[in-house]
């Protein structure tokens, strides 16, 4: 496009950083892409043009003052890097995958905890709140089943009173069966 | 006392800017019509308008779609042609509505600073 039939360490780095950019951009629709793109590159032809455009130095400059990709491709409305296609599975896996046997648990939080999406204090959350309810659901059934054992003698169904650390469990209930 | 560098960003600063800097493109466009990298030193020799003079093109694309603002291409004398960008009637009305409302914004913020600094 240019005139300049320069090759070298400058050129390079304009290539690279506008490959880069091309990256960044993944997941913003072509047409702004495009635009996005020729616009940049044209900025930076501009820019080499005020300076010695083969001094690799100056253009190091001239691209950290265009800045970072990653912030250019942010403001176009680009979803940030790597997050995508499981993202939306993390939350049911979470809630539900404890009945599929826990793997599906397992595989919630790995999505979870390998994507972006969500920031660290979401990440904690959603791991350990859902796992402090199992374990609280848990620790009440150990409990309940407990109580049940510690019902005095042989038992019928009529009603039997149970007390469990303090807890009086008047009970009707199956865990007195025997 | 921590003061904020050229440069170094802030949360905060990058959610108003997120407004903000929209609207300071249209105002530096009713001086006439420019193009990119002319918008992008302007905006970016003032500091912390926008984040990078990178930053300032998609913004432009999306004045360009919200009919904020035309382009048309024009030779240059050095170089490829540029794509220059020039306020539309709408985008004069959003400016309008935005300076209304940025003088009462402003006012109420300094105020409750000003507010909190005499106590």
């Amino acid at each position: 496009m240019t005139s300049r039939q320069t090759t070298g360490e400058a050129d390079k780095l304009v290539r690279r950083y506008l490959a880069q950019l091309d990256a960044a951009l993944q997941g913003v629709d072509a047409s702004r892409r495009e635009e996005i793109l020729t616009e940049v590159h044209g900025h930076i032809d501009e820019g080499r043009a005020e300076l010695d455009p083969d001094d690799a130095t100056s253009v190091r400059t001239l691209l950290d003052r265009v800045g970072d990709p990653a912030a250019i491709a942010a403001e176009a409305g680009a979803p940030p890097p790597g997050s995508g296609r499981w993202d939306a599975w993390a939350p049911w896996l979470i809630i539900f995958g404890f009945i599929a046997s826990g793997l599906g648990w397992i595989a919630g939080v790995l999505i979870l905890w390998t994507s972006p999406t969500w920031s660290q204090r979401d990440k904690l959350i959603a791991t350990f709140v859902p796992l402090a309810g199992l374990v609280a659901l848990f620790f009440g059934l150990v409990a309940a089943l407990r109580a049940g054992a510690s019902c005095p003698g042989p038992t019928t169904l009529a009603s039997t009173t149970c007390t469990t650390k303090g807890v009086t469990l008047r009970s009707e209930s199956p865990y007195c069966w025997s | 006392m921590h003061y904020m560098e050229p440069g170094e960003d802030t949360n905060w600063l990058a959610q108003v800017r997120r407004g903000v800097a929209e609207q300071c493109v249209l105002a530096v466009l009713t001086r006439g019509e420019r193009y990119g990298f002319e918008l992008a030193r302007e905006l970016g020799e003032r500091g912390q308008i926008i984040a990078s003079e990178g930053t300032l093109y998609p913004l432009l694309a999306r004045l360009r779609r919200n009919g904020l603002v035309e382009t048309s291409w024009r030779e240059s004398n050095a170089g490829p042609p540029r794509r220059y960008y020039h306020l539309t009637r709408d985008g004069e009305l959003a400016l309008a509505s935005f300076k209304k409302q940025w003088r009462v914004f402003r006012d109420a913020v300094d105020e409750i600073l000003e507010e909190g600094s005499q106590q």
